[in-house]
């Protein structure tokens, strides 16, 4: 197969990532925490308790989002480079690592949990993925000959 | 493409090519000379073991074992960080040249 020639450098796409997943965090965490502060306020006071509480909590969000989202590239990225293939085990390697990098100031066994669990999800979304991809594949059409129109017509 | 995006949708396996993961890339060398230096040196100064409040280490937690294989790990991650550093350095100096 050939290669991809529009495909940026990995510090390039790693910088795309963090920036995508932060944006992301910063996006859900207004629309969860002004919910929720929203909710939590006494009336009167609702809409400025639902700003604060965005501009409290959805940086915070946003940053750990985007911690996880670079993490996660570098990671893949690297593993990319040293197995020197594309498929499904790259981000289950990547996703091992990031959610081990992640709770390492938690103890050996909170990295360890943590390590396993961010695999297995990143295997069932890499899973899921693919079965969403073959489920709506566009199945091969068979050619119709001239001779079997012409008989299909007599 | 993103690299988050491709675990929703996940492109057909292949071998990549020794463009696509980027050998011979200045900036891409680099820049992983220097994640590798600050990773390392982070994993390997045994900063991650202490509690941020007391600056204590808790040995049940974080037992000796462990922390000999983290400190490892860390020495191993700036050896590699120095290694790809002096690549990064050979590529601009060729360069140059």
């Amino acid at each position: 197969m050939s290669a991809d020639h529009a495909r940026d450098p990995c510090p390039i796409v790693i910088l795309n990532d963090f920036g995508g997943a932060f944006a992301m965090g910063v996006i859900g965490g207004c629309v969860w925490h002004g919910i929720k502060g929203f909710r939590n306020s006494p009336y009167g006071e609702r809409r400025y308790g639902a700003i604060s509480a965005i501009k409290a909590r959805a940086p915070v969000l946003g940053g750990n989002f985007g911690v996880w989202g670079g993490l996660f590239s570098t990671f893949d990225c690297s593993v990319k480079a040293v197995r020197k293939r594309e498929d499904a085990w790259n981000a289950v390697i990547a996703g091992f690592f990031t959610g081990g990098a992640l709770a390492i100031r938690g103890g050996w066994r909170h990295t360890r949990n943590s390590a396993i669990t961010c695999a297995c999800l990143l295997g069932v979304f890499e899973g899921v993925g693919m079965m969403f991809l073959r489920a709506f594949a566009q199945p091969p059409v068979q050619p119709i000959y001239a001779e079997e129109g012409a008989q299909l017509a007599a | 493409m993103s690299n988050i995006l491709s675990v929703f949708n996940p492109p057909p396996a292949r071998p990549l090519s020794d463009e696509e993961v980027g050998t011979g890339c200045f900036p891409c060398t680099a820049m992983q000379a220097l994640t590798a230096l600050a990773g390392g040196a982070y994993l390997a100064s045994g900063y991650v073991f202490k509690d941020l409040d007391t600056g204590k280490i808790d040995l049940k937690k974080n037992p000796m074992w462990w922390q000999r294989s983290v400190r490892g790990m860390g020495t191993v991650v700036v050896g590699f960080g120095v290694f790809r550093g002096a690549e990064a350095i050979q590529m601009l100096a060729e360069g140059l040249e």
